[in-house]
């Protein structure tokens, strides 16, 4: 009889639709701002990130919380087509001016990540192809939120492709693009 | 609050203006072989009182302690082309010129065994009190014929409470930010396969998306959103931006019918901007007010549709289906409190809903709610659910006859009562969405009957 029952469950168990996994869903703008601020600004200065946006008011179609009465829900964060797009513009736009940093600084950033960048900037020097600065600037502006092999991957690709001989504006620019469309850069986890 | 005939033919020359434009996805929407249909659902959030507007009741029942009603004007009858007659607050009357344009539906239940606004808000969505897929992505299903748009439904509105897992492609997108974003993304590229770099960053998505869990179900999605959003860039750079001295509404209208035109999304989500909770006297008080502008944004919205041309022969409202729903009604009063000074609870045995453009048969009365007047009595299938008749409960329904039938049964049985299932499938036929899509009555029960006789 035990058997029989728990047969049954088995084939329950076998019928039953797999789980959906829940979906991770975007930080928001004002979360990744404000990360980016923590690790590339100087203290008590947040960078002025909103004028990357592609327009105004379009923030909160990236996440954003909403409230209601004692509820507090986050809206928006489910990545599609337009956030996806909205996110591009923005990042594109700040790499390019992360890259344009090289010569003059167009954010007020810290010393300390306008160190990391000088060496960066030397790209296609051997120099900047070192593991040191690489992962000195991954670091910089991914944190310690993606695992190691998202690194790994990120440096082959610019030593390996055709990044590899391109000047450094260009390098930079892809380099800090790549770092902040990676999933681990914009979801919640 | 009504746009005038100037506004509208400014809102109509702004449709033919981009009529002009030859680009591909607005000559597929508009080809014969592609028979343009849209949808457009327009909500009252909070649970909106039908008894002021279309389901009202005679102020005798008022003096009687039956039923509140602040408005203190008597109703007037409202009578279908299908010979069933309601009662209507005087606060519908703008909408009295579109008459013909919608149909009346009365003593609809929602869920029955929840009474909360979430719980209901799913069931109108998803078919499910704890929520799941919504019926509105539904309509863009390859599986309907029709080629997907780039977006599921786009959402004139931030706010839209409910748990639904299948909306990554209802999208906010309000007159104003559209506007800006449009102007930007005529200057920037969008970001096209091919490139080393486009392609990296596309690899790292899909290599994070491969396996279980909720990071890798982000990156599918945002992998799914990449892939698509080269196309939606490039059509939202087309979009002609809505003039700003125009209403609120009117801007809407303009940007739907912009999206529509050019297969940006085939529905739209327009949450008014009133909140119909009242369940305190002072609240329920203001509800003259709320209604009076609610009726005039929703007017205001059907004008805009019929005054806004798809093509040459047919308005926007010939080619959009129209839903005007909140997630219930209300309670006729609380019953501890005198009835001049009383708020309302929530009602999920009756709702309201208008229906009207495309594929409907218009200009109909379907459907009502008992305890109409003051002497009518409660079946005991009523006083099963609602002991203090606190509530009008939707009457049983005759699905062949389309009209509410007058026993009074003994027990609630759901296959006896006009309910949102049945709206649902009725919109799913409608669009071509498959049976297997359908919604059951209940688990236990069947498919919820389309109302054949509502389709045009």
């Amino acid at each position: 009889m035990i058997v029989r029952l728990l047969a049954a469950a088995l084939v329950c168990v076998g019928l039953a639709p797999a789980a959906q996994a829940q979906s991770a869903q975007f930080k928001g703008w004002s979360a990744v701002s404000r990360e980016l601020s923590t690790r590339l600004a100087r203290p008590g200065a947040p960078l002025d990130l909103d004028r990357f946006m592609p327009a105004e008011d379009v923030d909160g179609l990236l996440g954003t919380w909403n409230g209601f009465g004692d509820e507090h829900t986050f809206k928006n964060g489910a990545p599609n087509s337009v956030n996806m797009m909205i996110w591009r513009v923005a990042l594109s736009r700040f790499a390019k001016s992360v890259a344009a940093s090289c010569k003059t600084p167009e954010l007020d950033f810290s010393d300390r990540f306008l160190d990391t960048l000088e060496k960066l900037c030397t790209w296609p020097s051997a120099f900047a192809k070192s593991d040191a600065v690489l992962s000195e600037f991954w670091f910089a502006v991914m944190g310690y939120n993606a695992p190691e092999a998202e690194y790994r991957a990120w440096r082959e690709f610019f030593l390996a492709s055709a990044y590899r001989d391109r000047p450094a504006a260009d390098a930079v620019e892809a380099m800090t693009f790549a770092i902040t469309m990676n999933p681990f850069f914009l979801l919640h986890r | 609050m009504l746009a005038s005939r100037r506004d509208l033919l400014r809102i109509g020359l702004g449709g033919a203006g981009t009529l002009l434009i030859p680009a591909p996805g607005l000559l597929r929407a508009a080809s014969p072989e592609h028979e343009p249909h849209f949808f457009m659902m327009i909500l009252l959030g909070g649970g909106a009182d039908s008894s002021y507007m279309f389901d009202a009741r005679p102020l005798a029942m008022t003096k009687a302690g039956k039923i509140q009603n602040y408005l203190g004007k008597e109703p007037f009858p409202w009578q279908g082309n299908n010979g069933v007659t309601t009662l209507a607050s005087p606060l519908v009357k703008p909408l009295e010129p579109l008459r013909d344009r919608f149909t009346v539906l009365n003593g609809v239940v929602m869920t029955p065994s929840f009474d909360g606004h979430l719980q209901n808000m799913n069931f109108l969505f998803t078919g499910n009190p704890f929520g799941g897929d919504s019926f509105i992505p539904h309509l863009n299903l390859a599986e309907t014929g029709r080629a997907p748009q780039s977006l599921d439904a786009v959402l004139m509105s931030h706010a839209l409470d409910a748990t639904i897992t299948n909306h990554s492609g209802v999208v906010p997108l309000e007159p104003r930010s559209a506007a800006a974003l449009s102007a930007t993304l005529k200057q920037v590229p969008p970001l096209e396969e091919g490139s080393a770099l486009s392609d990296f960053v596309r690899d790292r998505m899909a290599k994070n998306a491969a396996g279980p869990g909720r990071l890798a179900a982000g990156a599918a999605q945002m992998l799914t959103g990449l892939e698509r959003a080269p196309r939606v860039h490039r059509q939202l750079a087309r979009l002609t931006v809505p003039p700003k001295h125009l209403s609120a509404e009117q801007q809407a209208v303009a940007l739907i019918a912009e999206c529509f035109r050019l297969s940006i999304s085939r529905s739209a989500i327009y949450v008014l901007s009133q909140f119909f909770d009242v369940h305190a006297a002072d609240k329920a008080k203001e509800q003259p007010k709320l209604f009076a502008g609610a009726v005039a944004t929703i007017a205001a919205l059907l004008q805009g549709l019929a005054a806004a041309p798809f093509d040459k022969q047919r308005s926007m409202l010939d080619v959009t289906t129209v839903l005007v729903a909140s997630e219930f009604g209300r309670s006729l009063r609380i019953s501890d409190s005198r009835i001049d000074d009383t708020g309302t609870n929530h009602n999920q045995f009756s709702n309201s809903i208008l229906l009207g453009g495309k594929g409907i048969r218009a200009g109909m009365v379907i459907g009502a709610s008992d305890l109409a007047h003051a002497t009518d009595p409660a079946s005991k299938g009523h006083l099963s659910l609602d002991p203090h008749l606190e509530k009008a409960i939707g009457r049983p329904f005759d699905f062949k006859t389309m009209r509410a039938r007058t026993d009074l049964p003994a027990t609630f049985e759901m296959q006896d009562y006009l309910t949102i299932q049945s709206v649902v499938n009725t919109l799913y036929a409608l669009f071509g969405v498959p049976k297997e899509r359908h919604r059951l009555l209940r688990r236990d029960l069947p498919l919820a009957p389309v109302l054949n006789g509502l389709l045009a």
